[in-house]
């Protein structure tokens, strides 16, 4: 069984991991989505240009 | 609500069931396939040691079959396309609801107690006197089970994989609700520890609210 | 859709900030060394992010809650994307609230889980009941048909938590353990207070990020579809 001060340490790095974890993915996905609407756009621009 | 519709409804669904016998002899086969495969790895002396075990048992039992009954209920219905007509029909949502959990507990709680039935042979297990108030006690977990089961079958019978869905969305409403209740109840009755009247006093207010949210909720489940 | 976000990272900072405090605050309180109420006062520690953990993770889904309900009145699509956003952040809050209890509960007996702590076990029915609803909103339905079904089983879902947390009360398996609450000082209440607020905060900051994602989704399926009108 791990000392209470591990214990107290693995819970706290778990929890702010987390939460930058996750703060890290929704930035992740938010460019990839950026990325896309702008190709698309660039399309639509390109298509309208014809 | 029109209680005539709900019980034209019931009437209809119970009729075309004994007809087509489709979804009872597949019930019947399933408590059949779940019984054996315990048998085969279960020492049939079971009963005498251990109660909570046949309890298990029995009620992985009832609920494969009751998960699977509404499922059947709701699905036949979508697949057929005639549920539209009944929502159409005046009387209103709850009166279908009812209707339909009437036809579906009537077929499920037979089968449950062929299962008992099917238990007791397999297993060479006497349940002696106590035998009626497991009876009731399934009753109770069965219907309490298809209560919010019918609401989560209707609601995703539209969707793709709701078969799946159906059993994914049920486990955190009726776990602790319904399910363990009835297990440890029964438990209880054949020899175990804890008290009967302890998990009647969560299975059937837990039952009442299911209903209400079924009376609340039902009219926009039906929506297409 | 303004492509620079003044506030975000602004608020950020501010909470880190807050945060920062709040993990002061948990190391600087001193139990009583005549307590006996805890077998850790070290990890006991964990209390202090284990129960706000909980707490934003029931606000979490109280949201889904109450948005799903207004959705099914007005069936106006900003609720469904309330509840959404709602239920991505509860899920991760959850579930560390889950891990964080766990670790507390080993540190104090020894086993990592407990079927008797009713609020580990409340925890976990939440749990179970976000995984049930993102299973529920990833088949991929989309449209007003996924958003009615979601809204009623956020509805049904969360009202059937108090009845799970009511059976456990009452099944004589599960009995919560004898609490001693002799621990509840003012100082230890308040410390319990700040990390209440600042874990709140934080999931309203992670619903403003998640919704800006969702908008971001959605701004792309439109463009999307110009593009196959066009």
């Amino acid at each position: 069984m791990p000392s209470g001060f591990e214990s107290l340490s693995i819970a706290l790095a778990l929890t702010y991991v987390g939460i930058f974890g996750y703060v890290l993915y929704l930035h992740v996905v938010q460019r990839r989505l950026q990325r896309e609407v702008a190709i698309v756009q660039e399309a639509l621009r390109a298509g309208g240009k014809k | 609500m029109n209680s005539g519709k709900a019980w034209s409804i019931a009437k209809k669904d119970l009729r075309s069931e004994l007809r087509s016998r489709e979804g009872a002899t597949t019930l019947v086969f399933l408590s059949l396939l779940i019984l054996f495969v315990f048998r085969g790895i279960l020492d049939p002396r079971l009963g005498a040691r251990d109660p909570a075990l046949v309890a298990g048992i029995l009620w992985a039992t009832f609920f494969f079959v009751g998960t699977v009954g509404v499922a059947g209920t709701y699905g036949r219905e979508r697949d057929r396309g005639t549920l539209e007509g009944l929502v159409l029909a005046p009387g209103g949502a709850f009166a279908v609801y009812l209707g339909k959990l009437a036809a579906t507990a009537a077929l499920t709680v037979a089968v449950n107690s062929l299962s008992l039935l099917f238990l007791g042979v397999l297993f060479n297990y006497d349940f002696g006197g106590v035998i009626v108030l497991v009876w009731l006690v399934m009753l109770a977990g069965t219907l309490g089970f298809l209560s919010i089961g019918s609401v989560i079958a209707a609601l995703v019978r539209g969707a793709r994989s709701r078969d799946a869905l159906i059993t994914i969305l049920l486990i955190p409403i009726t776990l602790f609700s319904i399910v363990m209740p009835s297990v440890s109840a029964t438990a209880a009755l054949l020899g175990g520890s804890g008290t009967l009247t302890s998990n009647l006093y969560t299975m059937v207010p837990a039952t009442v609210v299911f209903v209400a949210l079924a009376y609340l909720l039902f009219p926009f489940v039906l929506e297409e | 859709m303004k492509e620079g976000d003044r506030w975000g990272p602004m608020l950020s900072v501010a909470w880190l900030g807050a945060g920062l405090v709040h993990v002061a605050l948990a190391f600087l309180w001193a139990p009583d060394p005549r307590s006996t109420s805890w077998a850790d006062p070290i990890a006991f520690r964990i209390f202090f992010f284990h129960v706000p953990l909980a707490w934003s993770g029931y606000l979490a889904f109280g949201i889904v809650f109450a948005a799903s309900i207004v959705f099914l009145r007005t069936r106006n699509a900003r609720w469904d994307h309330l509840a959404v956003a709602s239920a991505g952040v509860g899920v991760v809050l959850i579930s560390l609230a889950l891990v964080t209890g766990a670790l507390w509960q080993e540190a104090e007996t020894g086993e990592y889980w407990r079927w008797d702590d009713a609020r580990l076990f409340t925890t976990f029915v939440l749990w179970l009941v976000y995984l049930a609803y993102v299973a529920l909103r990833s088949t991929g339905e989309g449209g007003e048909g996924e958003a009615r079904m979601a809204a009623i089983y956020g509805i049904v879902a969360f009202a059937s938590v108090p009845i799970s947390f009511f059976s456990v009360r009452l099944l004589p398996a599960l009995h919560p353990p004898p609490g001693s609450r002799e621990y509840m000082t003012p100082v230890f209440v308040a410390v319990l207070l700040v990390g209440v607020v600042v874990f709140t905060l934080l999931y309203l900051l992670l619903l403003r990020h998640r919704l800006a994602l969702l908008k971001q989704a959605l701004t792309l399926e439109e463009a999307k579809q110009s593009l196959e009108g066009a």
